[in-house]
């Protein structure tokens, strides 16, 4: 695609001064520099600077103090608030994204079929993913209230929802699960509708019921974007912790690893903690993802 | 015949109400909220429970109005989701159109290392980020509120791809009209671009306005702060006065809820593209 352009610029200027043909040289970099700027100062350079610190005493501004190599991983990996952290994670990890995924996909086969309202219950199905976490948590907290809360009041129950600390992160989960249903269900709708008709149809004449449709129909030819969305959520789930942070602020047991150096820096100013965590959680998501990876080599039908 | 298909009619009636219901019951919750914020407070926390205010009442609103810096919220956030969504529109069709349009050294490379910031979770590098932000005297200011958010990968991706269905000889022949590269990057490639350049803006500022951890942290003033996270923070100081709190939840969440409804169709269009590079 450069041949023509440097077709004509050859044209226009025979002889094209060393200058200008620099100026040409540099133009692509010059288009991509506001970017590339604003990458280097706030993703490349504190992910280095991170990792570079994760291996130092560091102060309580921040600054680096003293080399001691891997002994804060050690130190975080001994600390059992940090390791519960990881477990917290974990759990939040596996009680969400394969349940939203599951409900999501639920909806999405009801909703196959376009009818009159489909624009009404669709929207209703996806509506919670326009809800920032901060604003959920509020309503859900008042639902979660335990006295004459929503919940507890109709159905008579006593749950301590946000201060049990068997519950809490239940609670903190359904939460979750609400809010990313309707991102799952939008695309595996679309995934879903791209099936043709025919498949689905000579399947049902085969006398399939609709558990065998799901497993030999549905799933096989949604599983690439099954596999997105649980690639992409199980990486952010393992940064999670807005939610939390709001609902719970990591008490009674539902410290994620991100909320757990988000108190380290914050309240406690201890940087020499939180650097090496925060790598901890990367180093998490990057094997959760390298992980599903793999998991699509086996499961995943592309057709 | 006739009955036949009575029935038919009849089912595909019943299967509408039921998953109309269904909806219902998924966005309870926002209704639930709705209602309280007409409630009067004495109302919310009742038994038996009231789904519908008893006496309706707007005076939550004006509280949460009044009472709290919840209109200087909403400029806050609206300032830092314009300014994080325009700045990724132009930095990134700016980069994009590197990518589509010229053969340099390192393309390949460079678009890698774009990419690669996908990989890395933001929220890894808040500390980092902050330190930077603080260094910079950039807490409590817009700049310091957007930074994080003034580039995205997955947009320079989508306009990448987008730009790359334009033909070169289209550019070429601008050129030889004698329209330069600036010329042809604003008068040609971004008016055509308009349908994609919409569909980021919505979902760009959707996301942006939605974020709720960096906010927080960078803001120390309470005049500075977004809506979410001024929201987040209404109960620690008034934690038993549920009624003028949903009335802030549900001005919070309205902006966003009402460009969810009349644009889905484009923020889907715009996820889905995201999700081909996988």
């Amino acid at each position: 695609m450069l041949n023509a352009y440097q077709k004509i610029s050859d044209q226009k200027g025979r002889g094209l001064s060393g200058k200008e043909d620099m100026r040409k040289k540099m133009e692509p970099y010059l288009w991509m520099a506001p970017a590339f700027l604003i990458f280097v100062v706030f993703t490349f350079y504190p992910f280095l600077q991170t990792i570079y610190k994760s291996f130092f005493m560091v102060d309580q501004v921040g600054r680096i103090r003293k080399f001691v190599g891997i002994e804060n991983y050690l130190y975080i990996l001994r600390d059992s608030n940090f390791l519960s952290s990881i477990k917290v994670t974990l759990m939040y990890t596996i009680l969400t994204v394969p349940l939203s995924k599951v409900l999501a996909m639920l909806l999405a086969i009801m909703a196959n079929k376009k009818r009159r309202l489909s624009v009404v219950y669709e929207t209703c199905f996806s509506m919670p993913m326009a809800i920032a976490t901060s604003v959920a948590a509020m309503i859900f907290q008042l639902m979660f209230v335990p006295s004459l809360g929503l919940i507890n009041n109709l159905t008579g129950w006593k749950v301590q929802w946000l201060t049990d600390a068997r519950i809490a992160l239940l609670a903190i989960c359904i939460v979750q699960i609400w809010l990313s249903i309707g991102y799952a269900f939008l695309f595996l709708l679309a995934a879903i509708r791209s099936i043709p008709a025919d498949v689905i149809d000579s399947s049902r004449l085969d006398g399939a019921g609709i558990w065998m449709q799901v497993r030999r129909i549905y799933l096989p030819l949604i599983s690439p974007t099954m596999f997105y969305l649980i690639c992409t959520d199980i990486a952010w789930s393992m940064m999670a912790m807005s939610l939390v942070n709001v609902m719970t602020a990591g008490q009674y047991g539902t410290m994620t690893i991100m909320q757990y150096v988000y108190k380290q820096f914050t309240a406690a100013g201890n940087y020499t903690n939180a650097n090496p965590a925060s790598i901890i959680a990367f180093v998490l998501a990057f094997l959760a993802t390298m992980l599903s990876f793999a998991w699509e080599k086996k499961g995943v039908t592309y057709q | 015949m006739k009955k036949t298909r009575r029935i038919k009619i009849f089912k595909e009636f019943f299967i509408q109400l039921i998953y109309v219901s269904i909806g219902i019951l998924i966005i309870f919750p926002i209704l639930y909220a709705l209602s309280v914020s007409f409630m009067e407070n004495k109302d919310v926390l009742t038994k038996p429970i009231n789904l519908l205010p008893p006496s309706a009442t707007l005076d939550n609103y004006s509280i949460a109005l009044t009472r709290t810096p919840l209109l200087r919220y909403l400029l806050n956030s609206t300032i830092v989701s314009l300014i994080s969504t325009i700045s990724r529109i132009i930095m990134g069709s700016m980069a994009a159109y590197a990518f589509s349009f010229y053969e340099f050294r390192g393309k390949k490379a460079l678009f890698a290392l774009a990419m690669a910031t996908m990989m890395i979770p933001p929220d890894v590098l808040i500390i980092a980020n902050y330190g930077t932000i603080s260094k910079l005297g950039l807490i409590n200011t817009y700049f310091g509120m957007c930074s994080i958010f003034l580039v995205s990968a997955n947009n320079i991706f989508l306009l990448r791809q987008n730009f790359l269905s334009y033909s070169t000889s289209l550019r070429d022949a601008a050129y030889i009209d004698g329209c330069g590269t600036i010329r042809f990057f604003t008068k040609i490639l971004i008016p055509t671009s308009s349908p994609i350049l919409f569909t980021l803006f919505i979902s760009s500022f959707v996301s942006v306005w939605n974020q709720y951890v960096w906010p927080m942290l960078v803001t120390k003033e309470n005049e500075m702060r977004t809506v979410q996270v001024g929201v987040a923070m209404l109960k620690d100081r008034e934690s038993s006065i549920f009624a003028p709190i949903m009335a802030a939840v549900i001005i919070a969440l309205l902006p966003t809820l009402i460009i969810f409804i009349l644009f889905q169709r484009k923020i889907v269009a715009g996820m889905m593209d995201g999700s081909v590079k996988a």
